[in-house]
This record gives structure tokens, C-alpha cells and sequence, in this order.
């Protein structure tokens, strides 16, 4: 780990390929936290972030996001590693010395104190005056659309109205950085699409640099320019949404982000004939591409292949025919219409001997395939992925 | 076996267990009931009836003799009355502070450990000198602060801040400090307890938002701590001062209210005239004006309270 920590710009660089020129917002070298009980929960994470940049870091439970925000907020000193904002090292300084706002899920409202109370407290500790704190308040109260509120207390707000409250107090400061702690975990289904919008639009016209935390991976995926997946205390991948469900690093990202989860068959390839994988009850004939980069790797016998449900689509569906290759002959176990599609419970047909595993598939709505059906399913095989099963590195991307 | 019979039945019967069971049923209520009235009657509602009683007799010489207004016309002009009432109110606000204070002190300490099983060591030690009878609390520190053989003035002596041993308790300012620290001694574990309840629900998230705001610790203390704490602080302050302001074995084994009366608190006097003067007829008057006053204080202080926290609901 040490010898990451003494040249961890070259890390970044590899990592995070910057998409732009823009001034560097927030730097994280070779963080790591390791908490009393040899716990580690955050391990060697870097990151480069830029000036107004919305990032996402989404991972399961106790993956260590919310310790890494909270490293940055500076509520937790890290163990190892750097953290620097605006150029300025503030590893081993205050909260209150880093100027960042942070929104936490349960909204932490003061709550003796009347909404204005609230959100004014970061001025008033920082002794603005009180016609500067008037100014803001009114500016900021006309942002979030709580205007009338301003007079409540906490406890006569409802949850949607807290969180904005809670914006309130961390936008009127005006922070070099906002951190959202899961802000939207607390609100019903329907309240948490129409925050999630509202933050969105807030961003665009704050446009301040902001690192956001969620187990969500809608969240994750609407609201970034850029997701950091985390998984055990280390990043996975940092890439723009569209990059990360295209083209996921490694087997954990692949199987973390997209709803349904990515199907996953143990494979075995032969380059004979182009790449030809069988396995799991399957058997599909990959592009010529693949080969060319699987080669790249060296060639394996063993390999694991990852399809989402939205490369299969009914073959009865298709204009023409789909060859053997291209398709998997499937029983339908369970059907779950959706709506706009129907998500198929199938498992590989004639194969009940085998280790066939169960997977999913979502096709149109148009199908005509019930439970108990057994349906010919074409693989939209550009969009498949091969991990090692070893590393569980994607082998294409 | 007939009355078995009776009771699984409704209505009257007949014959001698026919009608004790009637009777029982037409009467449940009070025969329920009849136990508890009994012994409230015996242990609360004939004393406090007898006081009043009692306070209305002139027992000053010998025997009774039936006076409603006398005891009362002499509580407004006995000055050592007068005397007795800010000594308590000195004692009573006195020890309240000190103790919540003290309490507040030790709570954050207690709160401050991060070991689970430190604190509640440390909370049962401290619960200790709560279980200590307060009269052995008051010989205690009567003689930790004793003029000659006092291990407070040998401590001093010593140490050279004294030349010579001072008699704490020949002085009235310093009698009074010494009563209320060792009333303060014996009700700090219940307010540290209470106040610890309190700040372990205050939400740890809260204490992160601050922080993140740009608080202080004081600040924090301030903002966070403090209105969290204010339920606690009221109970733990209401029931220290209750106890307080009547209070009697401390304050009597410590200094006997002396010296010349600048530690008598009104239990101290209410015993001089009842016990010791056998004038149990002004010290029942006096005892009815000690519970009035304790109602009246302390229904003020809740009504402020109250009041204070309806706009809070925290």
C-alpha cells in the first residue's frame, strides 16, 4: 500500500482518465481508514475531481462510501492518505476549518429551531451580519421553494420539506464542496424521483462541485457525471454512467449496476471457428471483434460470460430468422410484465441434467411466451461481456 | 364447594354464604378498593389531617387549647422563621446547582468513554455515594471540615495555604458552603445518571451536522447539546430541589443548623419547635406552610417549563 501512497498522481492518471481541463475541485491520494477493531473500511482510494463535477459513489452496504465522505467532510481523520481541496491539503484539519456542506439522511435539522434558525446557523456561528444573513436567506429560502416555511419548526415539516431545509443550510454557505450523505433514503418512492429531479436541477444552477453517497444505483446513475463504484473499500470504476453500465471493469460492477443484474454463465471458448463459447446450458458464437480483443488477453479455455437481460429479445419477435449461434432455446419459468416490457424467469431448454442455471431475460412486450413455454431467445451478442474468472477483470473493455 | 357454586352464578341467594356473596357483589368496589383506602387513611390522610389539627391548637404551655389563627400570626412575626426560609432557599437553589452542575460535569465524562463496559463501571461506582444514608453523608464531611481534627483543614495546613486550622463550621458563609457540598455530594449521581440518559439519545448524526457547519465544541455544546439536554435538566433539577428544600439529615448531622441558625433549614426548624420545644402545634402550621411553599415553587418551575418545551417538541 505505502509505495501506492508515494506516487499517487500516476495512479489517478490511470484511474481516472480526467474528460476535461477543468480546475481540480478535490483530490483523494491513498486513502485509507482502519477503524479501532482492525476494521478496514476504506482501502487506498484515490480520486481526481473536478470543478463543479457531480460525483456518485454507489456500492453495497459497509463498502466504505459513506466513511470516504465522511473522510472528506473531515468527521473521520483518515489513517493513511491525503485529502486535498482546492489545492490545499486539509488532511488532519476540522470540518469547520475545510468549508464543505454536507446533507446527512436523516436530515439533522436543529430541532429547537425554527426553519430560518436552521439554515442561517452556518452564518451565524461564522458571525456574518445580520442584514448579509437576510440577503442569503431570502435568496436561498426562493431556491428551494420554502419561502413559506421559514417560521416552522422541524417537526411541523414533512420529510421532503426537512431535506430542503437541510439543502438550505448547506447551499447558503456557499461551500467549496457539497457531500450528500444517502439525502434521499428517508423519503417515500414517489417524493425520492421528484427530489431526485429537484437535486439535478439544483446542481445545474449551483453548479457546485458535489460528491454525493448512495446504496441507489438509479440514484447513482441519474443524478452523476461521473459513478465511483465501491466495493469492499476500494474503487472499482470511475467512468460516466453511460461507461459504467457499457462497459463495467470487472465482474462486481457488471453484476452491481443494472436492474435487472447482468446474467452471468460459466463458459468455455474455442478460437477455432471464431469465438465460439458453451456453457451453462448455452452455446453462442461471439463477433469477430471479441476474438481480436480477447486475444489480447491470451487465449483461455475458461472463461465467464456476462449477458443483461436486455440483449435477449423474443426471437419470435425478429423480422428474419436467428441463427443458432445468435439465440438460446429457453423454458419459461415466470413471466413479470412490466409494462413497456416483460422480464422472463427462463432456464436453458433440455437441459434439466445439466448445471443449467436460471437467468433473465427481458423482452418486449409483444411477446406471446407464457410460463411453461419454451421460446427461442436472440442474444444481441455485441453486447455481451467476458470476465476471468479468476481476477473477474472484464476482458473486453 | 357452595360457594363455588354461588359465585359461578348471577344474582341473589339464598342463606348466610348466599348473602355474604351478595353482599360482596353488590359492594365490589369497595371491597377492592377498601385495603388501599385503609392504609392511605392510616399513613397519610389522618397525619395530614392531625396537622392541620394541630396546627390550629396553642400548644405553648400545657395542654391544648383551640386557636386557629395564633401559629400562623406567629410564623409571620418569629424572625428566626423568616431566617430559616432563605436558609433553605440558599441551601435548596444552592445544592440544585451545584449538583446539576457536578452532574452535567461527570455526565459528558461518562459519555465521553468510548468503552461500553468503562462507563457503566464508572456509573455504578458513582451511583455509590447516592446509596450512603444521608446522615452518615452529613457526620462525614462534618468531620472532613472539623476545626481541629478535620482532614480538609490538615490538607490546607500542609499544603501552606493556611497558617493555622480554620473552624469551617464556626463560620456561617463557610457552614453553609460545607452543607451544601455535601448535599451536592449525595445528589449528583441521580442528576450525572439522569443527564447521561440524555445525551446518550442525542443523535450522533447531530453532532456530525454541526461539526459540518462549522461549529465549535462549544458551539456544538451550545446548540446541540444544551436543548437536547433540557428535558433532562428538568427533571434532574426538579426533583434535586424538591429534595432539597425539605431537606433535614444533612444539614442536622452536619451542623445542627448552626451556627446560629445560618444553615437552619425549615425542617430543621419545624424539628426545634416540635421535638425540642414540644410546640408541635407551630411546627405543624409551619410544616403545612413548607408543603404549600414547595407547591407553589415547584408548580411555577413545571409551568415554565412546560411552556418553554411546547414550542420545542423535541
Amino acid at each position: 500500500m505505502s509505495d501506492t501512497i508515494e506516487d499517487p498522481v500516476t495512479e489517478d492518471a490511470q484511474r481516472d482518465r480526467p474528460t476535461d481541463d477543468r480546475d481540480v475541485s478535490l483530490r483523494l491520494d491513498g486513502i485509507a481508514k482502519v477503524f479501532a477493531d482492525d476494521v478496514v473500511a476504506v482501502d487506498d482510494v484515490s480520486l481526481t475531481i473536478h470543478d463543479g463535477e457531480f460525483i456518485v459513489l454507489v456500492g453495497p452496504s459497509g463498502c466504505g462510501k459513506t466513511t470516504t465522505l465522511r473522510t472528506i467532510a473531515g468527521l473521520e481523520q483518515p489513517t493513511e492518505g491525503r485529502v486535498v481541496i482546492d489545492g490545499e491539503d486539509v488532511s488532519g484539519q476540522d470540518p469547520r476549518e475545510r468549508d464543505v456542506a454536507m446533507v446527512f439522511q436523516n436530515y439533522a435539522l436543529y430541532p429547537h429551531k425554527t426553519v430560518r434558525e436552521n439554515i442561517a446557523f452556518p452564518l451565524e456561528i461564522r458571525k456574518f451580519p445580520d442584514g448579509v444573513i437576510a440577503e442569503h436567506m431570502q435568496e436561498t429560502a426562493e431556491l428551494l421553494g420554502i419561502s413559506e416555511l421559514l417560521d416552522r419548526r422541524p417537526a411541523d415539516l414533512s420529510g421532503g420539506q426537512q431535506q430542503r431545509v437541510a439543502l438550505g443550510r448547506a447551499i447558503i454557505r456557499d461551500p467549496k464542496l457539497f457531500l450528500f450523505d444517502e439525502p434521499l433514503s428517508n423519503l417515500d418512492a414517489k417524493l425520492r424521483i421528484q427530489m431526485r429531479t429537484e437535486l439535478n436541477k439544483l446542481h445545474d444552477r449551483v453548479g457546485k462541485t458535489s460528491v454525493y453517497v448512495t446504496h441507489d444505483q438509479v440514484e447513482a446513475m441519474t443524478l452523476s457525471d461521473r459513478v465511483v463504484v465501491m466495493n469492499n473499500g476500494a474503487v472499482q470504476q470511475v467512468d460516466p454512467p453511460e461507461v459504467v453500465y457499457d462497459q463495467p471493469a470487472n465482474r462486481f460492477v457488471a453484476g452491481f449496476i443494472g436492474e435487472p443484474p447482468m446474467n452471468f454463465f460459466d463458459v468455455s471458448a474455442t478460437t477455432a471457428d471464431g469465438v465460439r463459447v458453451t456453457g451453462g446450458g448455452i452455446e453462442l458464437r461471439l463477433p469477430a471483434a471479441i476474438g481480436e480483443s480477447l486475444s489480447e488477453h491470451g487465449d483461455r479455455e475458461r472463461l465467464e460470460l456476462g449477458v443483461r437481460p436486455e440483449a435477449f429479445e423474443d426471437a419470435a419477435l425478429a423480422d428474419e430468422s436467428v441463427a443458432d449461434g445468435r439465440s438460446v432455446d429457453a423454458h419459461v419459468m415466470v413471466v413479470e410484465p412490466m409494462g413497456p416490457y416483460k422480464d422472463l424467469a427462463v432456464r436453458p431448454a433440455d437441459r434439466e441434467d445439466e448445471q443449467a442455471a436460471e437467468f433473465t431475460a427481458r423482452v418486449s412486450n409483444d411477446t406471446g411466451a407464457i410460463a411453461g413455454d419454451t421460446i427461442r431467445l436472440a442474444v444481441d451478442t455485441d453486447e455481451v461481456h467476458l470476465f476471468d474468472p479468476a481476477t473477474g477483470d472484464n476482458l473486453l473493455a | 364447594m357452595a360457594t363455588e357454586e354461588f359465585e359461578s352464578d348471577v344474582g341473589p341467594h339464598d342463606g348466610i354464604t348466599g348473602a355474604v356473596s351478595n353482599w360482596v357483589n353488590d359492594h365490589i368496589r369497595t371491597v377492592l378498593l377498601g385495603p388501599s383506602l385503609v392504609a392511605l387513611f392510616v399513613v397519610f390522610i389522618y397525619p395530614a389531617a392531625m396537622l392541620v389539627w394541630l396546627s390550629f391548637q396553642n400548644t405553648r404551655g400545657f395542654g391544648e387549647t383551640f386557636a386557629p389563627a395564633y401559629n400562623y400570626g406567629r410564623i409571620f412575626t418569629d424572625p428566626t422563621f423568616w431566617n430559616a426560609v432563605e436558609k433553605t432557599l440558599v441551601y435548596s437553589f444552592g445544592s440544585l446547582f451545584v449538583s446539576v452542575g457536578a452532574g452535567l460535569v461527570i455526565a459528558l465524562a461518562l459519555n465521553k468513554l468510548a468503552a461500553r463496559r468503562m462507563r457503566d463501571v464508572y456509573s455504578t461506582l458513582i451511583l455509590l455515594s447516592w446509596a450512603v444514608p444521608l446522615s452518615i453523608v452529613g457526620v462525614t464531611w462534618r468531620w472532613i471540615f472539623d476545626g481541629q481534627l478535620g482532614v480538609f483543614n490538615k490538607l490546607l495546613v500542609d499544603l501552606g495555604v493556611l497558617a493555622s486550622s480554620f473552624s469551617w463550621l464556626s463560620n456561617s458563609t463557610s457552614a453553609m458552603v460545607v452543607v451544601i457540598l455535601a448535599d451536592t455530594w449525595s445528589r449528583i449521581p441521580f442528576a450525572a445518571i439522569v443527564l447521561l440518559a440524555g445525551l446518550q439519545s442525542i443523535p450522533q448524526e447531530m453532532y456530525d451536522a454541526a461539526k459540518a457547519d462549522g461549529a465549535t465544541t462549544l458551539q456544538t455544546f451550545r446548540h446541540v447539546t444544551l436543548p437536547y439536554l433540557r428535558p433532562s435538566f428538568f427533571v434532574a433539577g426538579l426533583i434535586t430541589w424538591m429534595f432539597a428544600f425539605r431537606a433535614f439529615a444533612i444539614p442536622f448531622s452536619t451542623t445542627g443548623g448552626g451556627p446560629g441558625g445560618a444553615t437552619e433549614t425549615l425542617a430543621i426548624y419545624i424539628q426545634r419547635f416540635g421535638i425540642q420545644l414540644l410546640d408541635y402545634g407551630f411546627a405543624s402550621a409551619v410544616s403545612l406552610f413548607l408543603v404549600a411553599m414547595t407547591l407553589v415553587i415547584a408548580a411555577g418551575y413545571v409551568y415554565f417549563v412546560l411552556e418553554q418545551m411546547e414550542e420545542i417538541e423535541v
